[in-house]
């Protein structure tokens, strides 16, 4: 019982100090909160350019079916169309305003009434296959628009489609939720490394390890500290994600929303406390922390789509514990869905387990006499 | 007395018919020295030189990772019918420029729907040439995960694209309205090097603000602009060969992110002495910008935190994924507004031979030097100032 009071009080006085000291680094704070905020703005960026282009519309033929194959065009909804004159479209591509110009010519309806070729001239901008890509697809698009209007439509060929699931999630919404995994990773990284890296730096480290108190508990204090900093970080973001309405967790999925928050800022914390004890260096944790939290980022598929990736690229992602956290919030905030949440907790858990290991063993007061003696020699 | 009084006694000691020159050794020598100093301080700091160097690379592969999650969606698809039509829409589907397409049975095809290894589930029904022949209504099965609604889209684009190839390719009468496109380039960029390129910018743009900003700022820090500051040396000497270091070292990580582009992306340089005289306007761009970025922060820290918070945005928002213009007009303002947007342009002019924005390369290169001479001008100020705060 006394052991357990001791411990109990290891701990709390481990946690205050570290979350003192933590809200006392107002540039930290801000340090971590930079990349984050930098990469919501290049997801929000990126859904922009992705989406819809500008283009002229050049209608010359007054005929019905011109109309409605320029209003099927529109419909399409795959670029930003302006219905505009022959000079003008000139003018807009010219200084770039437009990518193209699609013209419907003069003839084109009473060539389509006659079953003879019509066709539909682009002048293409082609600075890029996406943009030509998008061209491509969009004009046969609004042509398969208009002829299912059509009563004896020449395409019989349609497309019977079905959606695994029943949600639509915007791009944008969907790049979020990997922006709340990088978030905490960040915070968590940056916070519990320079914290620990900060001990070996001003010596403080000694008193730690001539403190009668196990390693363990010291460690697990330092683990729940940075844990405490670094989940607030991400439930700030969760709630401001759910003011603005990008995210709508909702029901038994937002405590699954909020256990994976957890579980992320848990490992997150630990593997700062591992960063800091291996590299004892707040300068250099504080560089290996932001590029490592990128690249985990990118490997999980944070800017795009995992499923859509080339196939290393997804074995790779196998290997990145972020994939897990990220697939176990995308499942609870957007598809109100338990897929596969047994193998994402396991691997969240079991990869923080490991690494509270390492640091335990790399504070073990035998191992960082050695260091700080290496240290003591080192010019 | 100030250092301006002492630097013209000096000169004035100079004997006569040799000052312009012996001052522009002085000048010179200055250069050199300061060159030197932040050269070996520079190389001693070992992380923010890795810093420096691995950030390019961070966002060439930021970069590279969008363009491949957006290109091609994995697609399975189930021939029940094998026959010659079926055959033919297939083909069709991969020239579609849409999908990355795998034939299996259904059952492997649903399992690798469920697993995540597949996106769509495409199903060409058992009777689909006998339909297709008789000219009867014919449906293609489409199965996708929905998990967002931009790659959901592009997939039912693309099908709706291979739908109409098949009936032009097989049936030239049936479907009177076909598309005519003339491209403007004779050539294809693909997307990747059509971004990649643009990530040479953000390499010179992070290295020259964090080199040049941090040798600056550190001086501040360690107070050893007092030194300088109190020497006879011209202020344009110092700041030239503080510029002079800082662009060097931050040449380093333009050569990395330019080899990368190269040997990795296949990235074909259309002008390669136009590219490289674009890369040192741009190194002095942006160290100029550090240099004054730094003598008006003073605090590495600082210098660090404001080069990666607004690095990415400001490269972002100056046409990066396309030209600017097709953004909303208070982005194409913003955009004008900083060296950013006619650097991307003038390296994509050179690399690719495209142009981006309404001015020519040389307008493009113009507007880099008067951006360069004004942050020039604003740092040997801020100096001066500094001078006389001290």
């Amino acid at each position: 019982m006394v052991a357990l009071n001791s411990a109990r009080d290891v701990i709390g006085a481990t946690i205050r100090k570290d979350v003192t000291i933590y809200l006392r680094q107002w540039k930290t704070i801000l340090t971590s909160l930079v990349l984050p905020g930098t990469y919501i703005l290049v997801a929000l960026l990126g859904s922009i350019a992705v989406g819809r282009s500008p283009i002229a519309l050049v209608v010359q033929d007054r005929g019905t079916i011109a109309s409605q194959m320029a209003q099927a065009m529109v419909d399409a909804d795959v670029f930003r169309v302006s219905r505009v004159s022959p000079p003008d479209a000139h003018h807009l591509y010219e200084t770039l305003s437009v990518g193209a110009i699609v013209t419907i010519p003069v003839g084109f309806s009473q060539a389509v009434h006659d079953h003879q070729s019509a066709p539909i001239v682009v002048q293409s901008n082609n600075l890029n296959l996406d943009f030509e890509n998008d061209l491509r697809r969009s004009i046969p698009d609004a042509i398969t628009l208009y002829y299912a209007q059509e009563a004896a439509t020449p395409l019989p060929l349609t497309i019977q489609q079905h959606n695994l699931r029943t949600q639509n999630v915007e791009l944008f919404q969907y790049e979020v939720v990997p922006l709340i995994s990088l978030l905490v990773t960040v915070c968590g990284l940056i916070a519990s490394s320079a914290s620990t890296a900060g001990e070996f730096e001003v010596l403080s480290i000694k008193e730690i390890l001539l403190a009668p108190v196990s390693m363990g508990t010291m460690v697990i204090g330092k683990i729940i500290a940075g844990w405490i900093t670094t989940a607030t970080m991400g439930l700030l973001l969760l709630l401001v994600g759910m003011l603005l309405g990008w995210i709508e967790p909702a029901g038994v999925f937002l405590l699954i929303t909020l256990l994976a928050i957890a579980l992320e800022s848990l490992l997150a914390a630990t593997a700062g406390i591992a960063l800091g004890c291996v590299f004892r260096r707040v300068q250099a944790v504080s560089v290996l922390s932001t590029t490592g939290s990128v690249w985990l980022f990118f490997l999980s598929g944070g800017l795009g789509v995992l499923q859509f990736e080339p196939i290393f690229l997804r074995k790779i992602a196998a290997f990145d514990p972020l994939t897990y956290g990220t697939h176990m919030l995308q499942m609870a905030i957007f598809y109100q869905s338990c897929d596969r949440l047994g193998e994402d907790s396991a691997v969240l858990i079991g990869t923080t387990l490991a690494l509270f290991l390492l640091c335990v063993v790399a504070l073990h007061p035998q191992v960082v006499t050695v260091i700080l003696k290496k240290g003591r020699t080192t010019p | 007395m100030s250092h301006e009084f002492f630097w013209q006694d000096q000169q004035q000691k100079q004997p006569a018919g040799l000052p312009t020159q012996v001052s522009a050794f002085l000048w010179l020598d200055v250069v050199v020295a300061c060159l030197r100093k932040d050269m070996i301080s520079a190389l001693s700091e070992r992380v923010t030189l890795f810093q420096m160097l691995i950030l390019p690379i961070n966002y060439t592969i930021l970069l590279v990772l969008f363009a491949l999650a957006g290109s091609a969606a994995p697609t399975t698809v189930v021939m029940v019918d094998h026959g010659p039509y079926a055959q033919r829409f297939y083909d069709a589907m991969q020239v579609s420029h849409s999908f990355r397409l795998q034939v299996e049975s259904e059952g492997t095809a649903q399992a690798m729907l469920v697993r995540g290894d597949t996106v769509a589930l495409v199903t060409i029904p058992g009777n689909f040439d006998q339909m297709v022949r008789r000219g009867q209504r014919v449906e293609i099965g489409l199965l996708v995960n929905n998990l967002n609604t931009d790659f959901t889209d592009d997939v039912t684009r693309g099908l709706r694209l291979a739908v109409t190839t098949f009936y032009q390719q097989q049936f030239p009468g049936k479907i009177s309205i076909v598309t005519q496109i003339h491209d403007a380039h004779p050539q294809q960029t693909d997307y990747i090097p059509y971004l990649s390129v643009a990530v040479v910018v953000i390499g010179l743009l992070v290295g020259g603000l964090l080199q040049a900003g941090n040798a600056m700022a550190r001086d501040w820090e360690q107070k050893t602009i007092k030194e300088v500051l109190l020497s006879p040396a011209p202020r344009s000497a110092i700041v030239v060969g503080k510029m002079l270091a800082a662009g060097t070292v931050s040449l380093l990580s333009a050569l990395i992110v330019i080899l990368f582009l190269v040997l990795v992306i296949h990235v074909s340089v259309l002008d390669w002495s136009g590219f490289l005289a674009t890369i040192l306007l741009l190194s002095a761009v942006s160290v100029a910008a550090g240099t004054l970025l730094g003598n008006l922060l003073k605090l590495r820290q600082t210098v660090t935190l404001l080069t990666r918070g607004i690095s990415v945005p400001l490269f972002l928002l100056s046409g990066v994924f396309n030209p600017i213009t097709y953004s909303t007009i208070g982005l194409v303002v913003l955009a004008r507004l900083f060296p950013v947007h006619y650097a991307i342009s003038l390296v994509q002019s050179t690399v690719l031979g495209q142009r981006t924005n309404i001015l020519s390369p040389q307008g493009n290169a113009l507007v880099l030097v008067g951006f360069l001479l004004l942050f020039v001008v604003c740092s040997c100020l801020v100096l001066r100032r500094g001078h006389s705060e001290q």
